[in-house]
């Protein structure tokens, strides 16, 4: 095997634990990794769109509707239609929402343990990179 | 426009507080009471002890047609910060807007003063507030008259002024100086903060309503059709409520 893919199969190899850290963590805390990264972002938007949301995640609106149903049945979010364009939802978190973010923050923090931010943003970088594939 | 304290809302004004936010307010006819001499105008004891006991424990901003220094002697120290003559003289003030407005406040005064004599405007008031005027016309026995004749001369006046009408009082602003919504904004990039409740009653404010920034969560005092905000309270003594929710919020 060639030296230069061993790279890639770190990377499948993340990818994997990543998923099943996300499963581990629904499983345990009502709260996926994902969910939890949606929460923490939705906090600081109180009000906004799904659309304005998805910008902030960087990802796609309509990736974000399963997810945003979910933690809405969980009664972590609350969805409002906008009192000036009926077009529009309003997203916010619940007081449910915010206490689960809180409790769930110290098992985030130990995943990433010594690793520098630098380096994650730079193999995430690489990634989205190669989006066009 | 909904109702702001319905339940609904309430749960999100408790979302508001789970991150930093700038709580702004109007002074006159939102904190204070609308009276019939402005010098009078107050905020009731409860009103002041609330707003404090809020300042305290997150970024509270008033912001007002008042002159700054007016502002000062009504609204306690601890809240430091204060937007005056309806968001020109602003927390980080702009000097060449000031420098602008404080020169054509002048001219507008020299033509303004000698009319005022007149026995047609007898009862009307002019305030200086540096770099704006109020032309106060309540003492006036008819008022519409009197309002429709300033409204004449003021056409005339050289740089003729963007002019907000109040309460029997018409206000003369330099066209094009920075304004209510701006020292919204200004604020919020300058404290580094995404996201302001403003609560206001006058047609200024609609100059942070109609901004149509997602960031600004716009509460009109009073229901008004045409207003832009997204919500409204009944009346003001509805402030207290609403001091006394963000606060509950703030505090859990």
């Amino acid at each position: 095997m060639k030296k230069e893919f061993l790279a890639v199969f770190h990377l499948i190899s993340i990818a994997r634990t990543v998923q099943e850290l996300n499963f581990r963590f629904e499983k345990k805390f009502e709260l996926s990794l994902a969910q939890w990264m949606l929460l923490s972002h939705l906090k600081d938007l109180p009000g906004c769109s799904a659309f304005e949301l998805s910008e902030a995640l960087q990802v796609h609106p309509s990736s974000l509707t399963p997810a945003l149903k979910r933690l809405k049945k969980k009664g972590f979010i609350a969805i409002s239609n906008d009192p000036k364009d009926s077009r529009r939802k309003n997203l916010y978190l619940t007081r449910e929402g915010r206490d689960q973010i809180q409790s769930l923050t110290p098992h985030i923090r130990p995943l990433v343990g010594n690793l520098q931010l630098t380096t994650i943003q730079k193999i995430d970088q690489t990634l989205t990179g190669r989006n066009q594939i | 426009m909904k109702y702001f304290l319905r339940q609904q809302n309430l749960q999100l004004l408790e979302a508001f507080s789970f991150t930093k936010i700038l709580y702004a307010f109007d002074f006159d006819g939102t904190l204070a009471k609308i009276v019939p001499d402005p010098e009078k105008a107050h905020m009731s004891k409860r009103t002041e002890e609330l707003l404090l006991k809020l300042a305290k424990k997150a970024t509270v901003a008033v912001i007002s047609g008042r002159g700054i220094q007016d502002l000062k002697k009504r609204v306690p120290r601890e809240i430091r910060l204060l937007v005056g003559n309806h968001g020109l003289e602003g927390v980080h003030p702009r000097k060449n807007a000031l420098n602008q407005a404080h020169a054509a406040v002048e001219t507008w005064k020299k033509k303004l003063v000698p009319l005022l004599k007149t026995e047609k405007f007898h009862g009307v008031d002019l305030e200086d507030k540096g770099f704006s005027l109020s032309l106060h016309y309540r003492r006036c026995r008819k008022k519409k008259e009197a309002k429709a004749h300033l409204l004449k001369h003021l056409e005339t006046l050289p740089n003729p002024p963007r002019i907000i009408y109040g309460k029997t009082v018409l206000n003369l602003v330099p066209a094009g100086a920075p304004h209510k919504g701006i020292a919204v904004t200004d604020l919020l990039q300058k404290l580094n903060i995404s996201k302001a409740i403003y609560i206001g009653d006058d047609e200024t404010d609609e100059d942070v309503f109609s901004l149509n920034d997602n960031r600004i969560l716009g509460v009109h005092v009073g229901k008004k059709k045409s207003s832009q905000a997204q919500y409204y309270l009944e009346s003001q003594p509805e402030i207290n409520d609403v001091l006394k929710k963000l606060l509950e919020n703030v505090e859990k």
